[in-house]
């Protein structure tokens, strides 16, 4: 009992102001602007696909990137919660993603169902994943920088979310610029290493979030 | 604990009555989130309401949640005493907590430090705005979690592997080399008389009495009998 006292003692001393971190939506206002910068510069050292307009006439292809940009938002939105001990008190907001995430699966698979005749596979393959992973790796740095400076008590999910954030932005760049229609190439190269980004997520939340 | 007048939906204050573990996580995740129930305050670890204006003067948890908020505010404004009396509050309120969850006293002491420890580190999370309970008590159960994880990771540590066992646990008395085929082997070795009372007896299922009668002989003779032939068959038993 006596330690408590000192420890108690202690911590007031040390006890100075201390500036509130910003409110998750502020927070997460602030990193979608960035994540959104860093895209369009991407998109200008890179350049977009040729035919980006008759791309977004398919509605499938349409869909597709809303629903990118949606998980770019919800899952940023999501970290910013996770990033907090007690999710900003808003537990069921921090789990949008993986309704989000339910519904993009829904789309891609319509949207490989209405790919018939079958479009043509690309020369490429593995090289899709890794110009994701290229482009995913500075978002991703800067998120689990920006967590570590909060306080997750949802540690492992937070560095998935945060990871799932910077792939979406890779994924989402890539959709944009790679002249490609083949929905097959996009699930097996873009869409399914995403799973294991997130696994890694999971390992680097134990690994940096911790506190 | 309920009150006369419950604000508390009807079905909720039944099952409470009743004692319904789905009201109590009902109102646990109330509390998590919002620190109270209509105009009640929830008791996390004995899962009863206080009317707010009602709690009784013996109450553990001594400071109003309000108060905490309003407390907590001043504290990240840097004011000491404020942010002592907060830390004080706490721990008030945790002991409880911590003392229904682990078994030793210096255990509940250490991990309420550690827990305090970690508000003071995190506390730049917390804006004064939202209820301070729900906040504490998120930061306390994920430290509680960590030392229970550790506390059990040591202990598996320190098991011994079974395997590593096995040349000193006592043999086995349950299974012997003995089996029915080996048994009417020997059975069928002893004397005539004796074999056939074994087989009378064991195989077929006659009494003693009945025994007797079938062999003409009389009944404590072929009890005798029988005596000896189970001696001689655990001396050959034995010995193979």
């Amino acid at each position: 009992m006596k330690d408590i006292e000192s420890l108690i003692g202690q911590l007031a001393q040390e006890g100075g102001a201390v500036k509130p971190a910003s409110h998750p939506f502020a927070l997460s206002l602030k990193w979608i602007a960035l994540a959104i910068i860093y895209l369009l510069v991407l998109l200008m050292f890179k350049g977009v696909r040729n035919e980006l307009a008759v791309a977004f006439q398919h509605p499938w292809f349409a869909v597709e990137v809303a629903l990118l940009l949606a998980l770019l938002v919800t899952t940023t939105v999501s970290a910013a919660l996770l990033s907090y001990p007690d999710l900003f008190q808003m537990r069921r907001v921090a789990w949008v993603p993986l309704a989000i995430f339910g519904v993009f699966a829904f789309a891609l698979f319509m949207a490989w169902r209405a790919d018939m005749p079958p479009a043509p596979l690309p020369v490429h393959g593995v090289e899709c994943t890794l110009a994701i992973i290229a482009a995913a790796i500075l978002p991703g740095v800067w998120m689990l920088y920006f967590m570590r400076k909060l306080a997750s008590t949802h540690y492992q999910w937070a560095g998935s979310i945060g990871l799932l954030h910077a792939f979406s932005i890779g994924a989402l760049w890539l959709r944009l610029q790679e002249n490609n229609d083949s929905i097959s190439h996009v699930l097996q190269w873009h869409y399914l290493p995403m799973i294991g980004f997130g696994l890694l997520g999971l390992w680097l939340g134990k690994l940096l979030l911790k506190w | 604990m309920l009150g006369r007048e419950s604000p508390l939906h009807p079905l909720i204050r039944y099952k409470l009555k009743k004692g319904y573990r789905g009201a109590k996580k009902y109102l646990f995740r109330q509390m998590a989130l919002v620190g109270r129930v209509g105009s009640y305050d929830v008791c996390p670890v004995r899962f009863v309401l206080y009317r707010l204006d009602d709690k009784p003067s013996g109450a553990r948890v001594t400071v109003q949640s309000d108060n905490l908020e309003a407390l907590m505010q001043q504290a990240l404004a840097g004011d000491q005493a404020a942010y002592a009396k907060v830390l004080h509050a706490t721990a008030q309120l945790l002991r409880p907590f911590l003392s229904k969850r682990l078994l030793f006293a210096n255990d509940v002491d250490d991990v309420l430090q550690e827990i305090l420890v970690s508000i003071h580190k995190a506390r730049h999370t917390y804006d004064g705005q939202r209820p301070f309970t729900p906040w504490v008590y998120a930061i306390a159960k994920f430290r509680l979690q960590d030392y229970l994880r550790t506390h059990y990771a040591d202990q598996l540590k320190q098991a011994m592997d079974i395997a590593d066992l096995e040349n000193d646990l006592h043999e086995d008395v349950t299974e012997t080399g003995i089996s029915y085929e080996s048994i009417s082997g020997e059975i069928a070795k002893l004397p005539e008389k004796q074999a056939a009372i074994l087989q009378l007896i064991h195989q077929e299922g006659y009494t003693a009495k009945e025994v007797a009668a079938k062999l003409g002989m009389n009944e404590s003779a072929v009890k005798v009998a029988a005596h000896r032939a189970y001696k001689l068959l655990r001396q050959r038993l034995e010995e193979t």
